[in-house]
């Protein structure tokens, strides 16, 4: 039986040449790790996770509620209109589908890249990729006039029309590069979780556990034969995951870039759309996972360091979407294209300037304070940017969907969109979706992947130890 | 007789004395719903329907004479030539407010569904277009409408109309019937007969019916002391006046076509003039930019249809015109006696406004001078007896008298018998008259205020025939149930003397009687209504007219005679005596006041017909409201903001009126439409818009000068379908730059000069990702819209209305951008750009001229809808339409996103299935009965449901079915001409021509081919099919201003076009 870890704390943050700083910290045993992760499911729940969990599940009853009258009233409850066809709903998807990008990176790209930092949050982050893409899968399956003729954008052997859907239509690729993205990234998390389920079922103390466990875990043994399979089947689901990262976001760009309207129909979105993604997504990690770590006491396995790695990408993407702001606007002067041109103008100044403004500071002007190195390792801090930072990505969606479409071509179809109380309450009703289920996989499921973040242990906790001088306390 | 609830009764009669009735059963019945949910049993199917109509078709076939058995049968045996799902169609005429439209309706199985035109009209055949056809070839004729006839169907079908004869006893209003009714008006006939009618009055509404008349004449002899009056909801008791006095009473027609120059002084020939749908098509038909093309001026102080359509059109307060009027007799008596017009060289954009007027002043009267016998000066009917006077008087210096100008006789079987209102009024207050008959017109509401009508009918007994429950009616004693036009026989005398029957195209729907049946109990002759009318036409023409006559006129709907032109009288001498100041009318903040009748709901009589109240009206594009219309510097002047209620003070009565601002009407004027803020309309007009009628003092009193104005700060909604909102001054100034690339115009120099002025080179050769696939086609439909026919006037959007069952949507709706018009009319101000963004910013742009553009989907070849609906429910037919499949639509509106002209409208909600303000969990109002309502759909076009894009479809119901007639009946082949699009038969000026662009001799095609023509958004690539023809002005170049001299560099040379150029590059890929 490990005994629990010592609090002995180590600023994992600094980098010192030739050495590499500890992934954690805390002079962690296997068992420790096993004991702080198992015990945030199994101990009771604190009652910030009971407070939370009302919150959230009143919203995500009052979502699916309003998503029963949307389909009885029609989508006009919402605000969208002439032109404005596209609003908030599609806002909102694309903003979900942003935010799902990050634990897919984190689980297969730095994976593929032998990050290793990434254990401790892949976990977490897949899980969240999971949830948003749930809620992004949602809107645009509502969005529709005819919710339930929506199943006619699959390609299905139809015996009454012998048709199929339309391929040319962006939003018939949008079908398939969202659902292979959610598939794959659900198989991507649950696989991954299997040596973990099984611990969870090893420790289980009642019957209904070990059976639930017992099943999810599909028999896992932890023989060799088993690691060995699985770490094959994880290395190709990851190659299989990586340009799906790419691709998704890249094809969801393209529901905008295909089509002809003056500020939509623009090459650059696929690089800028991902990186905005990725942006979003490690934002929402940073977001969810600095409270998950003070809550259940996960600061030695998500250190510091995790975070202000995290806080790095958000700088590098916030940055790169500063600079595909700043190329959309050169692209508008330069091709010389007026009604280009316009567009542009009237998103900085027309009557949607508020909106323009408040993407610009939350994405470009508030990660920027990262490059500060007290910024960038201040939990609370960070909380807040990252927050702004998704307000910011919600609007640069809110800005290219609605400030475009509300003046195109013909200034007589010009209009102004007000959202409604729908609008509204759908948004904050996916949030209760979002965060329902992220509270049931806190308290049923391995927030951290233990059996990763064990594989990866070993050599720094060696390093640790000998940074610490003493050889002694050696676990191996 | 009354249907209420009662399903077995006899629903169909001939006249009062078939009637029977159960006045029990009626008198106890509680109606939840003031609309017809008690007229038709629940789940009335279009298959019972057909039963029921089957019968009035029957019977309706009597009436048009294909059928000489007059009973009532259900279509258990097919009626001869009578083939289920065949529209038949019916000459006839209609008439209200005295406003008479001569008509061809479209009857489908028993039900009128369609108004249009009667091309043989005389009044219309005169003024047949003669671009393309010598007038011998009928497929090509169009009579054209205006949005009043092409909505009278849905009033027909108006649930909300009054079902049953109501009776008011000790304040209690109780159901009663017609056959109450009836003993009623015998016992008041055998009363009156006791002192020859005394103590009696009839007010009836306006009519040009002569067989009411005539009736009306049996009445006064059979109560010779009774009183008759009759209403005009909109008079012009000074134009009256003056043609009483020059010619001895008559009708003023003017014959715009035999003018080259017309000058419109105030007076909206194309807009609400009663003959505007006549002016409109003999104005169109000089309009073919040739050396036939004709001028017109307008000098107004609203924004009238006619002033959007103007080649030259000066702002002039109306309470100034009196002087423009004088300097202009002046000018004309000088050139006439031989000086030469006093016109400067310098630069008319640069003058001042007091040297644009005298500019304008001396072109004018040059271009009469130069155009005797072929020019016509028409002055508002609203203006003094001395201004009509000197606008006739101008015309008969010209010698436009009985060439441009006619007046023709009139002939009154009343005249005599009736007096004024002012007299009625007096003679109700004083107690001479006790009762009072009112046939219609709703004189509490409409009645002008200083009769005190409203007040002093309280006095009397009211027996009132209406179509609504109004206001009139709940003063009445009895109120009986009227017929719709539609539902009566009756007659017409068009103003130049044409006769012209009214058939019913269906049986009474809800329980009403005309008016002439209603006078034929009460003096105790109650001949047939259709009988009646045969009199009058047998007297009309001296006594002889035999059934085959009588036939011929049911046939066609009119019988050709005409009025004689009557002598007119003016002494050349006289002078019109006015000061001809130009000043400024905002210095003492005092403005005056111009009230018309609404474009939409005119009076306010057709308050609840839906379809009006949420047309766009041609200027403002303004839904569902009137409001205070004034010039951007009026506003800032006068303190009032868009989107407040003002208020309006003059004479100690004040009303409050949300203001709407409008580039171009003149500072200092401000123009209010009457017949809105009803209170007893029915579901629809209750509480629409505000009413003004409290400035209503007597009939003549439209101008009211030195009113006060004031903004209140409190708010107020509109609606509007063009700018939902207050646009900044970046998007303003956008607009104006862009708005000569849409909408193309030039001076007629300028495309003498350069014919092909309108078209944009492309520096880019411009290439398309698709192949079109070859298909074999037979015809590739297409359409041509004539900018410089089109005059706004909003009848060909509820022709399309009517014709493709479209929605309305209600204020709320329409605020959110969610207006069904598959049709729309976007009006675009052009201005100065360089001397706007100067000197006061494109919020009040300088020198501002209208321009209207009809736009409905224009099937693209390279449709950008199609290619990106996911479930290709919006597909292109070999023949070019860009269909859509409405089942297969599951409403991504991904296709209204990446359509660059935004002419795709989406079923956000269950429009169809209600409409009013509020849709679900807003939706606290009584939902309004649809049963009668659904009546008239068009049973060719598919009703969406809610959830699916539409669009314009080329009315390919109209295409299909040239295309089966064309092989059932001719030689397969469609020719042109053969199909017409609803847009295009409503079109007064033939502005929209509709064809196969295969036939290299089709109109269209010609038109296409025509230098003006020009596409839209060309540089997209996506070659719509639907191609403009650019607008041409033709302005004096002394009248000339900056930026219209400088168009032909909208397609050349100025650097905003290059932008548009460029524009191809990224967006056509």
């Amino acid at each position: 039986m490990a005994s629990i870890a010592t609090s002995f704390e180590i600023d994992n943050t600094i980098e010192i040449p030739g050495r590499r700083a500890p992934l954690v910290t805390g002079n962690q045993t296997l068992g420790s790790v096993t004991e702080m992760v198992s015990s945030v499911a199994e101990r009771p729940q604190p009652k910030i996770w009971y407070i939370a969990f009302a919150i959230s599940f009143s919203m995500m009853v009052m979502f699916f509620s309003l998503i029963a009258y949307l389909i009885y009233m029609g989508v006009g409850i919402w605000g969208n209109m002439s032109p404005v066809f596209w609003a908030w709903p599609i806002v909102n998807f694309v903003f979900w589908v942003g935010i799902a990008h990050a634990g897919t990176l984190i689980s297969a790209v730095l994976f593929l890249f032998r990050q290793n930092w990434r254990t401790s949050i892949n976990r977490a982050a897949e899980a969240m990729t999971i949830f948003a893409v749930v809620c992004a899968g949602i809107f645009p399956g509502i969005h529709v006039g005819r919710a339930w003729l929506a199943f006619w954008l699959t390609p299905y052997p139809s015996l009454n029309l012998w048709m199929w859907p339309q391929f040319r239509s962006p939003l018939l690729w949008d079908v398939f590069a969202v659902s292979t993205y959610a598939s794959v990234s659900l198989m991507f998390w649950y696989m991954g979780m299997i040596p973990d389920l099984a611990t969870y079922r090893d420790r289980s103390k009642t019957k209904l556990r070990r059976l639930i466990y017992g099943i999810l875990c599909l028999g896992w043994t932890g023989s060799t034969r088993h690691w060995m399979r699985y770490e094959k089947a994880y290395t190709i689901l990851a190659a299989l995951a990586t340009p799906l990262v790419l691709s998704v976001h890249t094809v969801v760009s393209f529901d905008f870039a295909v089509s002809q309207l003056p500020g939509w129909h623009t090459t650059i979105f696929p690089p800028y759309f991902v990186a905005g993604a990725i942006f979003s997504g490690f934002a929402m990690v940073i977001t969810l996972l600095v409270p998950v770590r003070k809550i259940y006491g996960l600061e030695h396995l998500i250190t510091m360091r995790h975070l202000e790695n995290m806080n790095k990408i958000i700088l590098v993407t916030g940055s790169l979407v500063g600079l595909a702001y700043a190329t959309e606007f050169f692209m508008a002067w330069y091709s010389f294209n007026g009604f280009e041109s316009y567009t542009f103008i009237n998103r900085a100044f027309g009557p949607y300037w508020w909106a323009y403004w408040i993407m610009v500071s939350c994405n470009v002007i508030c990660p920027q304070l990262f490059w500060f190195k007290k910024l960038r390792t201040s939990p609370v801090l960070m909380v807040i940017i990252s927050i702004f930072v998704n307000i910011g990505m919600w609007f640069e969606r809110f800005v290219i969907t609605v400030t475009s479409l509300s003046r195109d071509f013909l200034p007589s179809s010009w209009g102004y969109f007000r959202p409604t109380i729908f609008d509204m309450l759908m948004l904050a009703g996916s949030f209760g979706l979002f965060m329902t289920l992220f509270l049931l996989f806190c308290r049923f499921l391995p927030t951290i992947a233990m059996a990763e973040v064990k594989g990866v242990m070993s050599a720094h906790a060696h390093a640790e130890a000998h940074l610490a001088g003493d050889h002694g306390q050696h676990h191996h | 007789m009354s249907s209420n609830g009662n399903q077995n009764r006899v629903r169909y009669f001939r006249s009062l004395a078939q009637l029977e009735n159960t006045t029990e059963f009626e008198e106890h019945l509680h109606r939840e719903f003031p609309v017809a949910a008690s007229e038709f049993p629940e789940g009335v199917s279009r298959r019972r329907w057909m039963k029921l109509m089957g019968a009035s078709l029957a019977f309706g076939g009597a009436a048009g004479c294909r059928y000489q058995v007059e009973q009532i049968a259900a279509f258990v045996v097919r009626p001869e030539n009578h083939v289920a799902g065949v529209p038949n169609y019916f000459a006839t005429n209609f008439e209200w407010a005295g406003r008479v439209m001569h008509l061809l309706a479209t009857n489908m199985d028993g039900r009128p569904i369609k108004l249009d035109g009667n091309p043989q009209h005389p009044m219309y055949a005169s003024s047949e277009q003669k671009d393309f056809h010598d007038g011998k070839d009928a497929k090509f004729a169009s009579a054209g409408t205006d949005v009043f006839a092409q909505a009278a169907v849905l009033s027909l079908y108006d649930p909300d109309r009054l079902d049953r004869v109501i009776r008011k006893q000790e304040g209690r209003s109780v159901d009663s019937s017609w056959a109450a009714a009836e003993s009623m008006l015998n016992e008041l006939r055998t009363e009156l007969l006791k002192d020859e009618g005394k103590g009696f009055a009839v007010l009836f509404d306006a009519t040009r019916s002569p067989s009411l008349r005539r009736k009306l004449k049996e009445l006064s002899a059979t109560f010779p002391q009774a009183t008759i009056s009759e209403l005009k909801s909109v008079a012009y008791p000074n134009q009256e006046k003056v043609l009483e006095s020059v010619a001895g009473g008559g009708e003023l027609v003017h014959q715009l076509d035999a003018a080259k120059i017309i000058v419109a002084l105030d007076a909206d020939l194309l807009g609400s003039d009663e003959h505007a749908v006549l002016y409109t098509r003999q104005f169109g038909m000089n309009r073919t930019p040739n050396s036939q093309m004709n001028r017109l001026y307008c000098v107004e102080s609203q924004y009238s249809v006619t002033g959007g359509s103007a080649d030259v059109r000066l702002a002039l307060n109306s309470s100034k015109l009196p002087g423009f009027v004088s300097a202009l007799e002046a000018a004309v008596d000088a050139q006439l006696g031989g000086a030469s017009a006093d016109i400067a060289d310098s630069d008319y954009s640069d003058l001042s406004y007091e040297a644009k007027v005298a500019r304008v002043v001396q072109v004018i009267a040059r271009d009469l001078v130069a155009n005797q016998g072929a020019s016509l000066v028409a002055v508002g009917p609203h203006h003094s007896e001395e201004v009509q006077l000197a606008g006739l008087r101008l015309n008969a210096k010209l010698g436009n008298i009985g060439k441009s100008v006619k007046v023709f006789q009139k002939s009154d079987p009343l005249a005599g018998s009736s007096v004024g209102l002012a007299e009625l009024a007096a003679r109700i207050s004083s107690g001479n008259v006790k009762r009072i008959l009112v046939l219609g017109g709703n004189p509490v509401f409409c009645g002008p205020t200083e009769f005190r009508l409203s007040e002093t009918l309280k006095s009397a007994e009211i027996i009132y025939l209406t179509d609504y429950e109004d206001e009139t009616a709940a003063i009445s004693s009895w109120v009986l149930p009227a017929t719709h036009p539609l539902e009566t026989w009756g007659d017409v005398l068009s103003a130049t003397g044409v006769y012209g029957v009214c058939q019913p195209q269906i049986e009474p729907l809800l329980n009403g009687h005309s008016a002439l049946e209603v006078l034929g109990v009460l003096i105790g002759r109650p001949v047939p209504a259709m009988q009646f009318v045969r009199e009058t036409v047998t007297e009309l023409s001296s006594g002889m007219f035999t059934d085959n006559q009588w036939k011929q006129l049911l046939h066609d709907g009119f019988v050709t005679m005409e009025a004689s032109l009557a002598a007119v009288n003016i002494d050349a001498s006289q002078k019109l005596e006015a000061e001809a100041g130009f000043g400024d009318l905002l210095k003492d903040r005092k403005a005056e006041v111009l009230l018309l009748p609404s474009p939409s709901v005119y009076d306010g009589r057709l308050a609840n017909n839906a379809w009006l109240q949420e047309l766009p009206q041609p200027v403002t594009k303004l839904t569902w409201d009137n409001a205070l219309i004034v010039s951007p510097r009026t506003a800032k002047a006068l303190d009032l903001k868009q989107g407040e209620l003002a208020r309006v003070n003059h004479d100690a009565v004040g009303v409050d009126l949300p203001v709407f601002i409008v580039p171009g009407v003149a500072d200092g004027s401000a123009i209010a439409h009457i017949g809105y803020g009803r209170t007893a309309a029915g579901s629809v007009g209750n509480g629409v818009g505000h009413s003004v009628q409290a400035l209503r003092r007597n009939p003549g009193s439209w101008l009211l000068t030195g009113a006060e104005i004031r903004g209140t700060t409190r708010p107020y909604k509109l609606s509007t379908t063009q700018d939902h909102f207050a646009i900044d001054e970046l998007g303003l100034s956008e607009i104006a730059k862009r708005a000569p690339t849409l909408v193309r115009e030039g001076t007629l120099e300028s495309y003498q000069s350069d014919p092909k002025f309108a078209h944009v080179e492309m520096h880019h050769k411009i290439e398309s990702l698709w192949k079109n696939p070859a298909v074999n086609i037979d015809y590739a439909w297409g359409m041509t819209i004539d900018l410089n026919k089109c005059t706004g006037c909003n009848a060909c959007v509820i022709a399309c209305q009517a014709e493709n069952n479209i929605a309305v949507v209600g204020k709320e709706q329409v605020a959110r951008g969610r207006e069904m018009h598959w049709l729309r009319i976007d009006r675009y101000f052009h201005c100065d750009p360089d001397r706007s963004r100067r000197e006061s910013g494109f919020a009040d742009p300088v020198d501002v001229t209208i321009v209207h553009q009809p736009l409905m989907c224009v099937h693209c070849e390279n449709a950008p809808c199609e290619q990106v609906c996911p479930v290709a429910a919006t597909v292109h037919t070999e023949e070019g339409i860009n269909a859509m499949a409405y089942n297969r639509c599951v409403g991504t509106r991904y296709c209204a996103n990446n359509c660059p002209y935004k002419v795709r409208r989406f079923n956000y909600l269950n429009y169809n299935t209600k409409y009013g303000y509020h849709y679900g969990w807003q939706d606290y109002r009584e939902s309004v009965n649809t049963k009668l309502q659904s009546l008239v759909l068009n049973p060719e076009v598919t009703v969406r449901g809610r959830g699916v894009m539409e669009k314009c479809t080329y009315c390919i119901q109209r295409v299909q079915n040239g295309k089966i007639k064309a092989r059932a009946e001719g030689d397969g082949r469609v020719h042109d001409g053969d199909i017409k699009s609803a847009c295009q038969e409503a079109c007064p000026t033939q502005a929209i021509v509709f064809g196969d662009l295969n036939d290299r001799a089709s109109r269209v095609s010609q038109l296409q081919a025509d230098p003006r023509s020009y596409s839209m958004l060309e540089e997209l690539n996506v070659k719509p099919r639907t191609k403009y023809l650019a607008r041409i002005r033709n302005v004096p170049k002394e009248l000339t201003m900056n930026y219209q001299r400088n168009t032909l560099s909208h397609g050349h040379g100025a650097h905003g076009d290059h932008d548009m150029e460029h524009a191809t590059t990224s967006a056509a890929h």
